[in-house]
């Protein structure tokens, strides 16, 4: 089944293209990847995709559903999370804290809303779904490895365990489709080796689809079922890992054509 | 430490604090009683703009615009028709209000929601902005209260005010209210809207993408905190007893003080803006012994006025010197606080 469809999206800051004509596919259960060299537009797609950003042209499809132009919070609560490039973790909150907050959204959206406030002011009824959402928060972080951090402020954990965190709050707001844009980003190689299996367990423990943006090629070509090449905003190449890495076109945007040429 | 205990523990300092206060009001003289009672208006004043400056982020500079709606309300409400008859000069008050009067309890109650459909009305247009540009909307808005207050003489008599209020503040209801005002403000800023709250003062981006509505977050936290405003604006005038539009009354001035308040205790914790609203009460009242005729090593000085405002500030520049976070940071009381830093003092 189709989850997310991306059809010829572009975005334009005025005379600047950073994404031109993108279209793109993503089966349920799928991990995805997104790859090109820096200022190549992912992340850009990914703003689109979650609607911190409005495309200029094209139409973006979640689950049948067109969600172009959406604001982000809507885009959350239809299904779809995302992490940051350049970590967006709440710093004067606990671990603990972070994971909670991005299940609050169950209770303050919808017609529930002021029902949950009477409740959470006047202190009747609210200790359960307190108690829910710590559970469900604690249980996220052990899938991740950092349960032992729950109670330490976010700024201060390690570089690694800060990605790990942002990867278990997306999970908490209960998307379906997670937007990882450069998870491995700071890791060493084992932290990186761990990261693999994760996500790869929580992929299928939790029935996600998975689609991310990596520089860490080892990571990206290990991992990912199916890959997109991006280059000064364009799709340059589509297909597996094997495919991809042969491609002459991949070769030349990463490595340029003399290398290409003289390699031959 | 087990929530039974926390319970107790908390319940035993209340009945301690109401004994505290009825002695005070039993065997204190009728102006430390008033200057308690100041205290406890202070308390919810600052404490329902640290739900919005401390711990939702947004800095808003119109809570005095709040107070003033709220104290208006209630004084219309509670002064006799009689009263008004002889209060209103340049032009008789409107129907219907020349006609009611009610208890101060319920004119406190309308002055709050009062204030509350304000905060709505002025932050939905206002909370589109963020930053200084949200601050100084507010600014305008309070103001834009104030000139109206001046000018609706059929309403709110104009320059003169409104004068001869019943003395309806007393301390049962300025701390009643004071605990009311920080029971729901703790419970609402230890739960899920909280924790939301906060988030969106970390990082307004991250929490958007959280799936939080920031708009509808920051909104609910300036209605809850205009209506305290209001609560705490009825019990100001009765307090004064005359209500007036002058700037320093409810004006500007008074935005700035409760401003000093939460910032001096502790910019986002609630015992920190009663620390700084008990510390400005206090303090401003106790200082007027510097501009009485002072006996310095032989020599006579005369009072001089404004000194007390002088060493006031002084005071206030050392404070922030010493804790730049002010005097509580974010942290909040607690009875582990408490008991960690007893336990700590035994080691030592």
């Amino acid at each position: 089944m189709r989850v997310l469809l991306l059809e010829g999206i572009t975005m334009q800051f005025g005379g600047l293209t950073a994404v031109g004509d993108v279209s793109l596919e993503i089966n349920e259960g799928e991990l995805f990847g997104l790859i090109g060299p820096n200022g190549a537009g992912k992340t850009t797609v990914f703003n689109m995709i979650t609607g911190h950003y409005k495309p200029t042209r094209g139409k973006i499809y979640f689950s049948e559903k067109e969600i172009t132009g959406l604001i982000p919070d809507r885009i959350t609560r239809m299904g779809i999370a995302r992490t940051f490039q350049n970590i967006r973790l709440f710093q004067d909150l606990t671990v603990l804290e972070n994971v909670m907050v991005a299940q609050h959204h169950s209770i303050s959206s919808g017609g529930q809303a002021a029902r949950w406030f009477i409740k959470s002011v006047t202190r009747i009824g609210y200790s359960v779904k307190e108690r829910e959402m710590k559970e469900k928060a604690l249980n996220l972080l052990k899938v991740l490895g950092i349960e032992g951090l729950a109670n330490d402020k976010s700024g201060s954990l390690s570089y690694g365990a800060q990605r790990l965190l942002e990867i278990a709050r997306a999970m908490a707001t209960g998307a379906s489709l997670l937007l990882l844009d450069e998870p491995a980003a700071g890791m060493n190689a084992s932290e990186t080796a761990q990261l693999v299996h994760t996500i790869r367990k929580i992929r299928n423990d939790f029935n996600l689809t998975v689609l991310l943006i990596e520089h860490d090629m080892k990571l990206v070509m290990g991992l990912c079922e199916r890959i997109m090449v991006l280059d000064y905003g364009r799709t340059i190449s589509e297909g597996d890992p094997a495919y991809v890495q042969k491609d002459r076109k991949v070769i030349e945007a990463y490595l340029g054509k003399e290398w290409v040429t003289i390699g031959r | 430490m087990t929530v039974k205990k926390r319970i107790v523990f908390t319940a035993v300092a209340i009945i301690c604090l109401i004994i505290v206060l009825y002695l005070s009001q039993e065997f204190m003289s009728s102006y430390y009683s008033r200057i308690i009672t100041l205290i406890g208006i202070y308390g919810i004043m600052a404490v329902s703009l640290t739900l919005v400056n401390g711990i939702s982020g947004v800095f808003s500079l119109g809570h005095a615009g709040f107070i003033a709606v709220g104290a208006y309300t209630s004084a219309l409400l509670t002064l006799s028709p009689q009263q008004k008859e002889i209060t209103f000069l340049i032009e008789k008050l409107i129907w219907p209000f020349n006609s009611i009067q009610l208890p101060f309890f319920w004119a406190t109650l309308i002055g709050g929601v009062v204030a509350a459909i304000f905060a709505l009305a002025i932050g939905w247009p206002s909370l589109r902005l963020t930053g200084d540009y949200f601050a100084i909307a507010t600014l305008g808005f309070a103001e834009i209260i104030r000139i109206f207050a001046l000018n609706l003489n059929s309403l709110t008599n104009g320059a003169l005010g409104l004068k001869a209020l019943p003395d309806h503040s007393n301390i049962w209801a300025s701390w009643g209210w004071l605990l009311v005002t920080v029971a729901c403000v703790t419970s609402l800023s230890y739960s899920s809207f909280g924790r939301a709250l906060r988030a969106i003062r970390e990082d307004r981006v991250a929490a958007q993408a959280m799936g939080i509505n920031v708009f509808k977050h920051q909104l609910m936290a300036f209605v809850v905190g205009g209506f305290f405003a209001g609560i705490s604006g009825s019990l100001y005038a009765h307090w004064l007893s005359t209500i007036d539009p002058r700037t320093n009354t409810i004006g500007i001035m008074l935005t700035f003080n409760v401003l000093i308040m939460i910032v001096l205790g502790g910019l986002g914790s609630i015992t920190g803006a009663i620390i700084g609203g008990a510390l400005f009460a206090f303090l401003s009242e106790w200082l007027r012994f510097l501009e009485g005729p002072m006996n310095i090593l032989g020599f006579k000085i005369m009072g001089i006025t404004g000194l007390r405002m002088l060493v006031f500030s002084s005071l206030f520049v050392v404070i922030m010197i010493f804790w730049p976070r002010g005097i509580m940071g974010r942290r909040e009381f607690s009875w582990d606080g408490l008991a960690s830093l007893f336990k700590r003092r035994d080691r030592k």
